[in-house]
């Protein structure tokens, strides 16, 4: 099955008062990502359109923070944030690549 | 190319939905986009706030047109609400009170339901291929096998479970939670069990949803093992939208062995595998026929090809299920034959599909969406 070469989350914690949302996955890696890197991050349709530099114009450096998680069948979660963003749907996959992308 | 700077500085001079925040800073801005000196912004609003907005937009737009170089800007306001807040309001029989102007009710949470250890969808990608038989059957087999079964029949372009379990009576509904009916050791619940057999039903796509939500969530399942759901055929977007609302275990997807309706299995495969809901196996359906008068065995649909099919997908297959008068009379009577004739070789096969489920469910493989902690 497709599904089985990437690394699967066991945990998702989010801490400091919603400013950071720590991924486990079950082959012992884990990675921590903030709630204003998510929110520039968002793939919600409505910012996919936006370069980087045009997100990070709109969305700045504001300190959003995450006020709720939902999780979306057993493959995707859909934070909501404080500014009133909430459609952006973050699946496995694109969490893995924003924790790769950190490092 | 205008700015970007310019443009975010033109509208920091524009206060945002909440009246004060400059526009850049509220979070409101959904999109922006520019064109041969045209320039497209959205602005995010409650629905219920359009009309206080508007000024807002006008100022907005007065502020980009003064940019040099802007030859037109155009603000819309869209909304963000919840397209299931909406949906909720359509489902029939089913009022929340709600004060006007007041805070939206919050989305319906996609959460796993309590107490309910797997939920199974049963797919094709096309109509016809006697999905509904065996899931019926399915959920029998599993439910003899020990497990404590639930059916949620979520055709509800063609409800078949009333009858395919020969149920007549109206649930009954008690602290608003529908009670299922039971049937061979199965709680089922099915729109066709609150409407007439023979009415017909024209659904909206969100009335769908809705209809789905309520039935997987607002009926008293219990403790269950497993919850078969029953699902509309097809590979269109109520199939997909109810394949991602409800929180899968995984799919099984029937299919008959000719070459066009493995095409259109081939769709239902790919569609779950779009949304990572890991395929529990296809089940191969009138895979052959034996004549009851010859017993000679006849491969009407040219036996073997959805087995094919699973293996060159590397997705289980599960199993092939006759083509035979018996399955199709006592489906038609009520009486499913793994219930009805435990013995026979068809409910052997079904109890066979029902270990391999098990197995499937059961393996540490499957995939169980992570914890979400918070704090």
């Amino acid at each position: 099955m497709t599904e089985a070469k990437q690394p699967w989350p066991t945990r998702i914690r989010l801490t400091d008062d919603g400013r950071l949302l720590t991924i486990e996955f079950d082959d012992g890696s884990s990675v921590a990502l903030t709630s204003v890197r998510l929110r520039v991050a968002t793939p919600s349709v409505e910012a996919k359109r936006l370069t980087p530099a045009e997100r990070q114009a709109m969305i700045g450096d504001k300190p959003v923070k995450i006020t709720a998680i939902e999780p979306i069948g057993n493959y995707a979660i859909r934070p909501t944030f404080d500014d009133g963003h909430s459609t952006g749907i973050y699946n496995w996959t694109y969490l893995a690549e924003l924790g790769r992308a950190e490092k | 190319m205008i700015d970007e700077n310019a443009i975010v500085e033109a509208l920091n001079g524009v206060n945002g939905p909440d009246g004060a925040t400059p526009l850049p800073r509220s979070g409101a801005i959904g999109g922006l986009t520019q064109r041969d000196g045209k320039i497209y912004l959205s602005i995010v609003v409650d629905a219920s706030q359009a009309a206080r907005a508007e000024p807002m937009r006008i100022a907005a737009e007065d502020a980009l047109r003064r940019l040099p170089g802007v030859a037109a800007a155009i603000v819309t306001l869209t909304s963000e609400r919840a397209p299931g807040a909406s949906a909720r309001h359509a489902a029939p029989g089913h009022a929340h009170p709600q004060q006007p102007g007041a805070k939206t009710a919050p989305r319906p949470r996609m959460e796993s339901i309590a107490g309910v250890r797997h939920i199974v969808a049963v797919a094709s990608g096309k109509g016809g291929v006697g999905k509904s038989t065996t899931a019926a059957n399915l959920a029998i087999a599993l439910a003899q096998e020990g497990w404590r079964v639930g059916l949620l029949d979520a055709d509800v372009f063609g409800p078949s479970a009333p009858r395919l379990f020969g149920l007549k009576d109206k649930p009954e509904v008690k602290d608003q939670f529908l009670i299922p009916l039971i049937a061979f050791g199965v709680k089922v619940i099915s729109i066709g069990l609150l409407i007439a057999e023979e009415s017909p039903v024209v659904w909206r796509g969100p009335m769908v949803m809705s209809a789905v939500t309520q039935m997987l969530r607002e009926v008293a399942w219990g403790e269950l093992d497993a919850l078969i759901v029953d699902m509309p055929p097809g590979t269109g977007d109520v199939q997909l939208t109810m394949a991602q609302s409800a929180p899968l275990s995984g799919a099984i997807i029937v299919s008959t062995p000719q070459d066009l309706a493995l095409l259109d299995a081939r769709r239902g495969v790919a569609m779950f595998e779009k949304v990572s809901i890991p395929i529990i196996g296809i089940i191969e359906n009138m895979s052959y026929f034996i004549c009851p008068h010859c017993h000679g065995r006849s491969d009407i649909f040219s036996h073997g090809g959805a087995r094919h099919e699973a293996e060159k997908r590397g997705v289980p297959f599960l199993g092939e299920v006759p083509l035979d008068i018996a399955i199709r009379e006592t489906s038609d009577a009520g009486r499913p034959i793994v219930a009805s004739a435990p013995d026979s070789p068809h409910a052997k096969v079904f109890r066979d599909i029902a270990r391999a489920t098990i197995a499937r469910l059961d393996a540490p493989t499957t995939r169980a969406a992570p914890k979400i902690v918070i704090g």
